[in-house]
């Protein structure tokens, strides 16, 4: 059966033919692209008007997010910024603490009256000389514990009930809880420690949920409101129970999105690893594609915990922390490289950068590999040298390029200053270097959105709108490339995904209007009306 | 909800960095006998020195020991392997946290200082004493292993000259002047009589090409020269510490024949070589210093005797 969709414009990615108006699909698969003559060859076909006033894309990939944000849709949203859960409903963005007390307290009455309120998304960067606190909660919700997560997941604030029922309330000295005036625990608890008890007392942790098949369907969803055709879970333990998880969820017909888990390298002992990714090498399917390991060597920016060449952290705060000693992560990247298996390595300082590096290199020395298509994640102030010595060795690019909105303006004044903000997502420069490119959105860090995360590689603004490296900008249609065909390329599946052309998935993504004709700063305003997965269209109600 | 029924589970943690010797401790703590029902979170089980015949059941993350003690691997934060383990398993009696080489035992001590259902034991730290300096000033570790030391209440010194305590410990108590030093000076561990006899542990999975800090240095050879294949495996062997690879083809003496020469994680291996050019071209990979450089002109030398 073959069907022929015609459409206003359709926006190809291939080289060779770069734009169409009709394209026709058969068993899943593109069978042609091009002019309505072009069709007339498909004499059985067919025709489906449907799209026939939009603008047809490849359908996004979203080469850098975590399964984490189908699980946190369970909870209530606190968060800054406005953002769609899994059913398409809009959570408005809170710009004050009062705001969000009345959220919190709205949605307590609708969680079941024996469960604690979990909620997440808050980030106290936004509210300074403002203090998130018990009292604070206590306002909104006294009865029953309270569990705010903020947006970074190191920190929690919790109310009263919630530090009685932990047993907390009246500890003192100890690092991680944060002290009221009164010399009690005002509910602010970082890191490990805040997790653990919190956990305990709940009898379940968060992270735990990602292991199932209704966190992975949640997923799917939120992905597909946002046009993405193919996702990425760029650190799944894959655990066995969640492998399961993933054949469940993408066996069904109607999972909307292809899936490429990448495994957790620091989970598992190199040679462990290497046997696991072995043995998940022919479990795959057309939405199920096993491969990557992921490696994460720092931690964030706006966490000081990325480490960072001299001079550091802009306002004088120490340098961040490794998640495992420098020799161990250059090891693990030479025992995968070595074993043939493509790394995604999370990098956010350009110390962490220079290590990984030389990693590469060195590892590049010892066996070397062509298209090995190693993909540094995030990397979000690499210098030049660097990005020179990354085109030479062959490395590939994901960049991630929400920062410059979420948190331009943080960087700007406290943790990176005026020169590293114009190179921050050196976006540019990469490309220049003819060095494979992608961005993403980090999901659950900021929400996903493809054509939000290509406005703030075209646009450069803060959230406050002041532009950061003008030098670094992309045009419009290099922006679209890095949500598909770049992106597609450094998951390995540019042969299957990322462009409109004869013989890929037929995965194409609907918008309303046109990206190559609108104002640049509409790019984020245009809405995905559907999408289409191996040739089946999912479209909003 | 969990209730609170008995006392605290101790804990224990182990810092201290790479390659300094948690793992011989936390080896030498399990031969000399935990409390049975003892629960030790390692990084990797492969480095701990278990006889296979004591374990019971094994997972991916868990390992069981017949004699009572469980092991798990860190995977995901601690904090959530700990919530987790403390859920889903019969509390344990004690736990002993085997810390990353660049955790902050700091932060590890505090989910103890704040549960209710655990305590504090002790915070260990090892340090190498023969690279404590270096390891205090590395621009890329330095940092951390200053707070392992900060956060320690015992700190355990292994591989420094007896002579050399005095002026070590000055120099070690600016970063904590207020932990119990000890000191395991060569061959006479500070509490022999305490520990039984440890055998050298198998060495780890990554163990055979882990570089100390330092660069890579490469050098190639090429010519008509034929090699001793006997004396070329002699000294890749003597000097197969800095050695990490070395490949190529070679003209092999006194046949002449050409064969493919591969050494890897120590490992010497030849094969014929069938479709080779008929001269020798070889490369060598390691660690650059003097040792190297020795190699180097040792390996020249033996081309040089081969004309």
């Amino acid at each position: 059966m073959t069907t022929i969709y015609s459409a206003k414009r359709i926006i190809t990615m291939n080289p060779s033919q770069p734009e169409a108006t009709h394209i026709a699909v058969r068993d899943g698969r593109i069978l042609a692209v091009g002019t309505q003559e072009a069709m007339q060859d498909f004499k059985d076909a067919r025709h489906d008007a449907r799209f026939a006033h939009d603008i047809l894309l490849p359908g996004f990939v979203e080469g850098h997010s975590h399964a984490l944000e189908g699980a946190l849709w369970n909870y209530g949203y606190l968060g800054y910024f406005g953002r769609t859960d899994p059913d398409g409903h809009y959570w408005e963005g809170l710009r004050s603490i009062e705001a969000m007390q009345q959220r919190l307290k709205k949605y307590a009455a609708t969680v079941d009256k024996a469960s604690p309120v979990i909620t997440w998304g808050f980030d106290p960067v936004y509210f300074p000389g403002e203090e998130l606190n018990r009292h604070v909660l206590d306002a909104a919700v006294s009865e029953r514990p309270v569990v705010v997560f903020h947006a970074n997941l190191h920190v929690l604030t919790v109310n009263t009930a919630m530090l009685k029922l932990a047993g907390i309330d009246q500890v003192k000295d100890t690092q991680g809880i944060r002290l009221g005036e009164d010399g009690k625990p005002d509910g602010e608890l970082q890191e490990m420690a805040a997790m653990h008890v919190v956990f305990d007392a709940l009898g379940f942790s968060i992270f735990d949920l990602v292991a199932s098949t209704e966190t992975l369907q949640r997923y799917a969803r939120i992905a597909r409101h946002s046009g993405i055709t193919t996702i990425t879970d760029l650190y799944n333990p894959l655990s066995d129970e969640g492998i399961t998880a993933l054949e469940t969820a993408t066996a069904d017909t109607a999972y909307p999105v292809r899936m490429v888990p990448a495994m957790a390298a620091l989970n598992w002992s190199p040679d462990e690893g290497i046997a696991r990714l072995r043995d998940c090498q022919h479990r795959g399917s057309d939405k199920l594609h096993f491969g990557p390991v992921k490696l994460m060597t720092d931690g964030s920016i706006q966490g000081y915990t990325a480490r960072l060449k001299w001079p550091y952290y802009h306002d004088g705060s120490p340098n961040g922390i490794w998640n495992a000693p420098p020799q161990q992560l250059k090891d693990i990247v030479h025992h995968y490289h070595q074993a043939g298996i493509q790394l995604h390595i999370h990098c956010n300082g350009d110390e962490a950068v220079e290590l990984m590096l030389d990693a590469i290199e060195e590892a590049q020395e010892l066996w070397p590999r062509f298209d090995h298509r190693h993909t540094l994640q995030h990397c979000q102030i690499m210098d030049h040298a660097q990005l020179r010595r990354a085109s030479r060795l062959g490395i590939c690019l994901n960049i991630f390029a929400n920062h410059l909105y979420y948190w331009g303006d943080i960087h700007l004044s406290r943790t990176l200053g005026f020169e590293r903000c114009q190179r921050l997502e050196p976006l540019a420069s990469t490309r220049h270097l003819n060095i494979p490119l992608a961005i993403h959105s980090d999901a659950p860090v900021t929400p996903l959105g493809p054509l939000f995360t290509a406005w703030c590689a075209v646009m450069r603004h803060s959230a406050s709108g002041v532009q950061l490296g003008e030098q670094e900008k992309l045009t419009v249609p290099q922006a679209l490339e890095t949500i598909t065909l770049g992106a597609a390329y450094t998951l390995r599946l540019d042969h299957m995904v990322g462009s409109l052309e004869i013989g890929k998935f037929a995965d194409i993504t609907v918008l309303e209007e046109d990206p190559l004709a609108c104002e640049p700063n509409h790019l984020k305003d245009i809405r995905v009306k559907a999408t289409v997965l191996g040739g089946e269209v999912h479209a909003d109600d | 909800m969990p209730t609170i029924k008995c006392a605290p589970i101790p804990v224990t943690v182990i810092g201290g960095f790479l390659g300094t010797g948690k793992t011989t401790y936390l080896n030498r703590l399990i031969q000399g006998g935990l409390r049975p029902d003892a629960l030790i979170i390692v990084n990797d089980f492969g480095d701990i020195n278990i006889d296979a015949a004591l374990i019971e059941y094994r997972d991916d993350n868990v390992m069981q020991l017949s004699n009572g003690c469980i092991c798990c691997t860190l995977g995901g934060t601690l904090a959530e392997q700990l919530a987790e383990a403390l859920r889903i398993r019969t509390e344990p009696g004690a736990i002993i946290i085997e810390a990353s080489g660049v955790a902050n035992p700091a932060r590890i001590a505090d989910i103890a200082r704040v549960s209710r259902r655990l305590h504090l034991a002790e915070v260990v730290c090892i340090i190498d004493g023969s690279r404590a300096q270096q390891h205090a000033a590395d621009p890329l570790v330095g940092d951390a292993w200053r707070d392992q030391v900060k956060a320690a209440d015992t700190l355990r010194v292994n591989r420094l000259a007896p002579h050399g305590t005095r002026e070590f410990e000055q120099w070690l108590r600016q970063f904590n002047p207020h932990a119990l030093i000890q000191y395991e000076t060569e061959g006479t561990p500070a509490d022999a009589s305490l520990q039984p006899p440890i055998s050298p542990s198998p060495p780890g999975p990554i163990s055979h090409h882990a570089a100390p800090h330092g660069h890579w240095h490469t050098f190639s050879l090429s010519g008509q020269e034929k090699i001793d294949k006997a004396r070329l495996a002699t000294l890749l062997e003597a000097y197969q510490d800095v050695l990490f690879r070395a490949k190529g083809f070679m003209l092999v003496e006194p046949s002449g024949d050409i064969e493919l020469l591969q050494f890897s994680g120590g490992r010497l291996h030849w094969q014929p070589a069938l479709h080779a050019p008929k001269e020798t071209r070889l490369v060598f990979i390691g660690l650059s210093g003097e040792r190297f450089s020795a190699f180097e002109q040792a390996v020249r030398l033996l081309l040089k005797d081969s004309l």
